[in-house]
């Protein structure tokens, strides 16, 4: 209102931001917090590429595609080494990358249930609680899941896995080269899917919710059910969104460490690409964690080297998330 | 005013009588960190005592070497005596044993009722021997025993993470039978495993305490743990154990007596390195009643240091050796340091710290 007094005079106006304290003080904690989010991350990766720095020289590219994780004497070829070391890190990367891909794949279709019944079709106070419920689960520590897992879990999904290799062992996933059905890449997922399950949930809910109401509407005048209305109207609205709820989940799947150590048997020389019902797995957090404890100097920074690698793959995995949420918030305004 | 003085002066008084009170009523705050095998021993002596008040977190003996050496910590806990890359003076002490369970489970038959040498133990391990009515394992039990062992298959539990039980159980395979355990020892057994694997159906458990009551809950099984977690806080067993053959030809039960039996052999000059502590463990040395698959553990502590941290883990470990080991180690499973080697691991100890 004022406005129409001001714009009585012919002169442009301009337009003068008198900063108060207390915005000034807001716009400083903003700023740097911003930064030091950034200086934290560089922080990281600086830290972890200088330790990991003496095995990367010493082992190249072959530290990434290198198939045996064997610390030996723990001294180099050149120091005189006896029963010389080498670190691999493939079946380790690869087996990370299995078991997320697993996790998200059981995970996106118990997210996307949970999600619609507590939009759609569950009594607004009970659809509330349920949805407390499931986030509650996002809260319990990864210890509980993997104690969970080892010794309740994995009694089943030995059944289960067996169950799938006995009817479906001519599909090359179900196949088994290797006895043993307790501590798989498949048991793992399992695991970090009812892990990473509140997380797509949450985001495939608020992507839900935000569904415009005139195309619901529309299509239920257009006599759509219930059922046709989701297939045809809030599922391709949502696809993105949930894509990017996935991700994030499988950023997650991918840095879980003691839940995943738990439940998977680790091999140290052997990539199992595709057999995902054995007892034969690679996960780069857990490989930290089974050796750390005990490591000399040089497999510590080839430990810090493995840290480095899942780091950046996080991080891709990560930007790739906020690329397809953001682009989807685009695409509906 | 006067009560702001008032105040002052009762701090004032506070301060020097704590001052004056002398060491002999100072707590003093210790932090240590390393194996998790002496972590039951090391903080039950920090609660039996109330001289030092001691903080132990058990990382692993790496992370205890490598704490030890970036002076993080008062004193560090390690399996293994390896070099550490350090400006301090330090060195390895000797401070408490164990022996290393061999556990099973196969209905009908009791604790230390089965009996295994070095050579079935690796052909187990590497996956050589796969059923538990094997001939190898039959010919080493008494007739009662040899007719219950089961068609089944073995399963084996062993320790996924790294840990000095593994790596001493590898050293001692390697030992007895290098032309099976055709590895060098390793913390890590999948890794150090001849096999390149652990045997088919073998369970990874990420703690001790998993392992002990994996085995304890799945029929067939086999596991090995240190004899400290397989027993409960009275000191009664969780789980059945296994004799194990020594190499003076008796089958011994893993306990707190036979470990000390072997552990103290180890003082000569050719087991025992007094320049830095290390012990040497020769897993073949025939000893008359001795479990020979055992390890200890070291403390890791400066060398003539001159702080009352110094002073203070000089008591500590003093404590650890003449008193703590004694009174509580073996309810707990452990074996103190006894004979030669206590008298060596005290000499080491009285010179953590230094007056002039």
């Amino acid at each position: 209102m004022s406005t129409e007094l001001e714009t009585e005079k012919i002169t442009p106006r301009v337009i003068h931001v008198i900063r108060q304290n207390s915005d000034k003080v807001f716009r400083g904690i903003l700023i740097a917090g911003g930064l030091a989010a950034f200086v934290l991350l560089s922080g990281i990766f600086g830290f972890l590429a200088t330790s990991a720095g003496p095995v990367l020289r010493a082992f190249g590219l072959s530290f990434f595609t290198g198939k045996t994780w064997y610390a030996g004497d723990g001294l180099l070829p050149s120091e005189g080494s006896i029963d010389p070391p080498t670190f691999g890190l493939a079946p380790m990367l690869w087996g990370s990358l299995l078991i997320a891909v697993i996790a998200v794949a059981i995970a996106i279709p118990m997210a996307i249930g949970i999600a619609l019944a507590a939009t759609y079709f569950l009594p607004k106070k009970i659809a509330f609680a349920f949805t407390v419920f499931v986030d509650l689960v996002a809260a319990i520590p990864s210890i509980v899941f993997g104690l969970w897992g080892f010794f309740v879990l994995m009694q089943h999904g030995a059944l289960w896995a067996k169950w799938l290799n006995t009817h479906l062992g001519f599909i090359p996933f179900f196949k088994v080269e290797f006895e043993g059905f307790e501590q798989s890449p498949f048991m793992a997922g399992l695991v970090l899917a009812i892990m990473i399950t509140p997380i797509i949930a949450a985001v495939s809910r608020e992507i839900f919710a935000s569904v415009p109401a005139e195309l619901i509407n529309g299509a239920q005048a257009l006599g759509a059910s219930r059922w046709t209305m989701i297939r045809n109207v809030v599922i391709p609205f949502s696809k993105s969104g949930i894509t990017g709820g996935a991700m994030l989940g499988l950023g997650r799947a991918l840095g879980e460490t003691i839940a995943v150590f738990f439940v998977l048997q680790l091999f140290f020389d052997e990539i199992n690409w595709i057999r995902i019902l054995e007892s034969t797995g690679g996960s780069v957090a857990s490989l930290i964690v089974s050796r750390f404890g005990e490591a000399q100097p040089l497999e510590i920074s080839a430990l810090f080297g493995a840290g480095l690698a899942l780091f950046l793959v996080t991080l891709a995995v990560n930007a790739v998330a906020t690329a397809i949420v953001s682009s989807t918030n685009r695409a509906k305004k | 005013m006067p009560k702001r003085l008032l105040t002052a002066l009762a701090v004032a008084a506070l301060a020097l009588t704590t001052f004056f009170a002398g060491p002999a009523f100072a707590v003093t705050s210790l932090k240590g960190t390393g194996s998790s095998f002496a972590y039951k021993f090391i903080t039950e002596c920090s609660t039996k005592q109330s001289e030092y008040n001691v903080t132990y977190i058990s990382q692993g003996s790496g992370t205890g070497r490598t704490a030890f050496g970036a002076s993080t910590v008062d004193f560090g806990a390690s399996d293994a005596a390896s070099s550490i890359t350090t400006g301090r003076t330090y060195r390895y002490i000797p401070v408490v044993g164990g022996p290393i369970a061999i556990m099973y489970n196969i209905p009908g038959i009791a604790n230390t009722k089965l009996q295994l040498d070095a050579s079935t133990l690796a052909k187990i391990l590497s996956g050589k021997i796969t059923k538990w009515n094997d001939a190898a394992i039959k010919k080493l039990q008494i007739a009662a025993i040899k007719a219950k062992l089961p068609n089944k298959s073995i399963r084996v539990v062993y320790r996924s993470a790294s840990s000095g039980t593994s790596e001493n159980l590898t050293d001692y395979l390697r030992q007895n039978v290098p032309s099976i355990w055709t590895k060098a020892k390793n913390g890590t057994i999948a890794s150090g495993n001849p096999a390149g694997r652990m045997p088919a159906g073998a369970i990874g458990a990420a703690t001790s305490q998993a392992l002990v009551t994996s085995v304890k809950n799945t029929n067939y099984t086999l596991g090995y743990a240190d004899l400290s977690d397989s027993v409960d806080s009275s000191g009664k067993a969780k789980v059945t154990v296994a004799k194990l053959k020594n190499a003076n030809g008796e089958y011994i039960a893993p306990s707190s007596a036979a470990a000390g039996k072997f552990l103290q052999e180890f003082y000569g000059r050719a087991n025992f390195n007094s320049a830095t502590g290390a012990v040497t463990l020769d897993f073949t040395k025939v000893i008359a009643g001795a479990y020979q698959a055992s390890l200890l553990t070291y403390a890791i502590a400066d060398r003539n240091a001159t702080s009352a941290k110094a002073e203070a883990v000089e008591g500590f470990v003093k404590y650890l050796l003449n008193t703590c080991g004694p009174d509580h180690g073996r309810d707990l499973g452990y074996a103190p340091i006894g004979g030669q080697l206590k008298v060596k691991a005290l000499e080491l100890a009285d010179a953590i710290h230094t007056t002039n």
